[in-house]
């Protein structure tokens, strides 16, 4: 059994309306649950450093049993999360992950083929905060960098960073596919993330370019409450969503009873149950269940 | 005779005695049981305009055909009583056991009057009916008064009480049993003026079933479909999840009706509180949708929470605070305080101090430290609890100052969580409700968030599907079933006939339900003009009118509503000032004569 492993939680961008940051998805449970699931069985000891507040004391009784959670310090943006995180566990560290704490953004699936990619190569999954985010599945292969002395770490696109033995390494990208796209697709806003979805098929980048927005049980289970889509008319825009949380499909009724179960709200005035009312470029689709007594 | 005992208990507390009057099947049929037989007993059992705390003011508890069957959801009664927050009719509904062990103790309906000389308890069994004093319950909660009964005269008893507010006449004090209310209006003031502490009741005399494969059939369907998408958001995040998404919309009142959206309202919503807080689901009896919410406040006790709760005690007053909320709302239940006209008269209250109306200044919006002991100063009617007891209206005529037009209430009821000039039906219908301002009898909101209308306009066009779902609202509440089932029947009327049939083996049919619930909201009329109803009543505070001061932006047209309100009356059948003339041939047809 290996050392002592990290997982450090970095703050992140707090959604709109308030929606707080979350785990990342992945698949079925958050990103977060699935490492340490997965990691804590081949370290001695596992810690994760969240900043107050990031984690609730229901989510660690259920998730992170036999984690140590501690608090991350006030940081600083960008690489520094790993850096400021990774000077408290000290030399004697194994591994470190840092995570994006919120990011409404990612999908499932493309963790999911991250993480299958990563595990086998690394002792940990190693993102840094502040830089590029890799969308694309891809194989991290080891790296060194020579004379690393600073005290930030060196910011760069497609490159990762993974804290070991007292000492940064970083990942080279490479994309698992051949053929594919070989470099980096950032995820830091909503329009990045649109262009993400259009190019893997989640919805068509000439449609207008959208948010819908989810609340109650689906924003409850599916971790997201604001979804930037491409869709040019209210069924669109549900079709992606099933596409992008399949898991929704067991609280969404069939696309044909939407209506009579939910209502729609374009912009938060108008409410309609027209599944083929027109988008336009910059609308807010408000979901809301068609019960609303008090 | 299915479904029916054809007979209510007449009790008199000042002689202790108890006496079965029939019910005619004429009666049954036409009014059903619940809010219907409910209010024609109200009518029946009082003359005239009459003191809503004198000794012979009755207090009614009404049970239903569905209410012991085996249709699920239907664990319910109605408490009706005139309102002395009100002095108009107050219909509440009351949830689970007692409600079931009611009908089964061998009555249609309790019919309550006179006074004990000391706090008592009313014992009701089949067998019949006892008081026994009982002083050593004075001042305890509803639920202390619960327990300790329990543990005197055994479990089987199913237990309904007040708090401290009902004992100490405040006006707005409630009834509860097992943790839920019949929450309106002064259920437990008029209680509390009996000296009647508790009504406990046993069963042992269940009614019978027509057609007991007929209804197993209709279980069966209504089971199904009350575990589908029809129900899917009570069984989940329960009326907690329409806070965020009103706010979205912009229907969640705050700062006393005067408030926008706010970020600030994630800190009281499902979706923060199914994260920070373990949140756990209830059910009423025989109920399967399990909208109830508990949610562990700060003392790690578990609080019923729900919509109108983080409503009235959060975004109503600027705090949102998800503790603070759970801590007043668990308060309000302890006290037996109607959580709805407490939350709607401190806004009030704090509009007033802001204002320089009254000079209370830790009485101030987001002051959530000031809460706990305005909640408990009304209860005690100690310091300034006493002016807050008044409620809003009473509060607004103390007040003076123009006051009148930001009291956020229709009749002396304060309004529930829904803006009334951004979803106008419903608007006109908290005007003219019977009760007050009352989603629950209005189920406005529905037709306003349908798609079908504008909800920021009032026009005449609406206002037949307006009356439609307040008479769909009517039938539930006389049959009984809960509301949160309703869209789990395919026909309303259909199957409401099929289970009336099923039980009572009487020959309903739709056209009967129909003309029943015209009926229902004729005689609620005719008690409220006995009681004095004029109608300058059926309004809106001038804050909700456009060009009203303070008044939204998209306030309502005071032509459009005029217009509406006269088509209401139309529908309604009563003439252009709402008033029904109650001629000889009436009062007959509405068994009344």
């Amino acid at each position: 059994m290996t050392r002592r492993g990290a997982i450090i939680l970095s703050e992140g961008n707090r959604g709109a309306e308030g929606a707080p940051p979350l785990p990342w998805r992945f698949g079925e449970q958050d990103l977060l649950a699935r490492l340490v699931a997965e990691i804590r069985p081949v370290l001695a000891e596992m810690v994760v450093l969240a900043p107050a507040g990031a984690l609730s004391p229901l989510y660690c009784r259920r998730f992170l049993e036999g984690v140590a959670v501690h608090p991350l310090p006030e940081q600083a943006g960008g690489g520094a999360a790993l850096w400021e995180g990774a000077g408290h566990l000290g030399e004697d560290c194994g591994s470190v992950a840092v995570m994006r704490a919120d990011l409404p953004y990612l999908t499932a699936g493309f963790l999911e083929e991250m993480f299958a990619a990563l595990t086998p190569e690394v002792e940990g999954v190693g993102l840094a905060e502040g830089s590029r985010r890799m969308l694309l599945p891809a194989v991290y292969r080891r790296g060194r960098l020579s004379g690393l002395e600073t005290r930030q770490p060196p910011l760069g696109a497609g490159s990762e960073w993974l804290w070991e033995g007292g000492r940064m390494t970083f990942l080279q990208a490479e994309p698992l596919q051949p053929g594919g796209p070989t470099a980096a697709t950032p995820l830091d806003n909503a329009e990045e993330y649109r262009r993400a979805l259009a190019h893997f098929g989640f919805c068509d980048s000439g449609h207008p370019a959208m948010t819908l927005e989810l609340y109650g049980n689906l924003r409850i289970k599916t971790g997201c409450a604001l979804l930037p889509l491409h869709a040019e008319r209210i069924e669109t825009a549900f079709a992606a969503l099933r596409r992008i949380f399949p898991e929704a499909e067991r609280f969404l009724p069939e696309v044909s009873d939407m209506g009579e179960h939910f209502r729609f709200s374009v912009n938060g005035r108008t409410v309609t149950t027209d599944l083929a009312h027109p988008l336009s470029e910059g609308d807010h689709l408000i979901l809301f269940s068609a019960s609303v007594g008090g | 005779m299915h479904g029916y005992h054809a007979s209510y208990r007449l009790i008199d507390l000042a002689d202790g005695s108890c006496r079965e009057v029939p019910l005619e099947p004429a009666v049954l049929q036409n009014y059903i049981g619940g809010v219907g037989l409910g209010v024609w007993l109200l009518l029946k059992e009082s003359r005239g305009n009459y003191d809503a705390l004198a000794p012979e003011a009755p207090l009614v508890f009404a049970f239903a055909p569905l209410v012991g069957s085996a249709l699920n959801t239907s664990a319910k009664a109605a408490v009706l009583s005139k309102s002395p927050l009100t002095h108009r009719l107050n219909d509440a509904m009351l949830s689970s056991g007692f409600a079931l062990a009611g009908k089964a103790s061998g009555a249609d309906a309790m019919v309550v009057k006179g006074a004990c000389r000391e706090w008592s308890t009313l014992f009701v069994e089949p067998s019949g009916t006892t008081i026994r004093a009982t002083p050593e319950l004075e001042g305890l909660s509803a639920a202390e008064t619960e327990t300790r009964l329990h543990e005197e005269w055994g479990e089987e008893w199913n237990v309904i009480s007040i708090g401290p507010a009902g004992e100490n006449g405040i006006p707005f004090a409630l009834m509860s049993h097992d943790g839920r209310h019949a929450g309106r209006g002064g259920t437990g003031t008029v209680m509390g003026a009996k000296k009647l502490k508790a009504v406990a009741v046993k069963g042992g005399r269940p009614t019978t079933v027509a057609d007991s494969s007929a209804l197993a059939e209709i279980q069966a369907r209504l089971q199904k479909n009350s575990l589908g998408a029809a129900t899917e958001k009570y069984r989940t995040t329960g009326t907690l999840g329409n806070l965020l998404v009103f706010n979205r919309l912009n229907i969640l009142p705050t700062l006393n009706f005067r408030g926008k959206r706010t970020e600030e309202a994630q800190g009281l919503s499902a979706e923060h509180l199914f994260r920070e807080k373990k949140v756990h689901r209830a059910t009423c009896a025989d109920c399967m949708i399990g909208c109830e919410k508990r949610v562990t406040g700060p003392d790690g006790k578990p609080v019923r929470m729900e919509y109108e709760n983080i409503f009235a005690l959060g975004s109503l007053l600027g705090i949102w605070d998800a503790d603070v909320v759970l801590e007043a709302s668990q308060l309000c239940d302890r006290l037996g305080l109607d959580t709805i006209t407490m939350g709607g008269t401190l806004a009030f209250a704090m509009e007033c101090v802001e204002r320089g109306l009254l000079d209370l200044p830790d009485l101030r919006f987001g002051n959530g430290a000031i809460l706990l002991d305005a909640i408990r100063k009304t209860a005690a009617r100690e310091d300034y609890g006493e002016l807050l007891a008044l409620g809003s209206r009473a509060l607004a005529q103390r007040v003076g100052g123009g006051s009148e037009a930001f009291a956020a209430q229709v009749k002396g009821l304060e309004m529930p969580g829904y803006h009334p000039a951004r979803l106008q039906t419903l608007g006109l219908g908290f005007a003219v409700g019977s009760r007050g301002a009352d989603h629950n009898k209005s189920g406005a909101y529905d037709l306003d968030l349908s798609g079908r209308v504008d909800r920021f306009r009032l026009d005449e066009e609406r206002i037949a599907e307006m009356v439609e779902i307040e008479n769909q609202a009517a039938i539930i509440d006389s049959l009984i079933l809960c509301k949160f089932v309703r869209r789990a029947l395919t026909d309303f009327y259909g199957d409401s006939v099929e289970m009336l049939r099923a039980i009572t083996g009487f020959d309903f049919d739709q056209e009967g339900l129909r003309t029943a619930a015209e009926k229902i909201h004729h005689l609620k009329k005719i008690f409220n003009q006995r009681q004095g109803w004029r109608m300058e009543e059926d309004t809106l505070p001038a804050r909700f009118f456009a060009g009203g001061e303070g008044a939204d932006a998209e306030g309502i047209d005071p032509a459009e509503f005029a217009a509406a309100r006269k088509s209401y009356y139309d529908y309604r059948g009563w003439d252009a000032r709402g008033e029904l003339r109650s001629d000889a041939r009436l009062l007959q047809r509405l068994d009344l004569a």
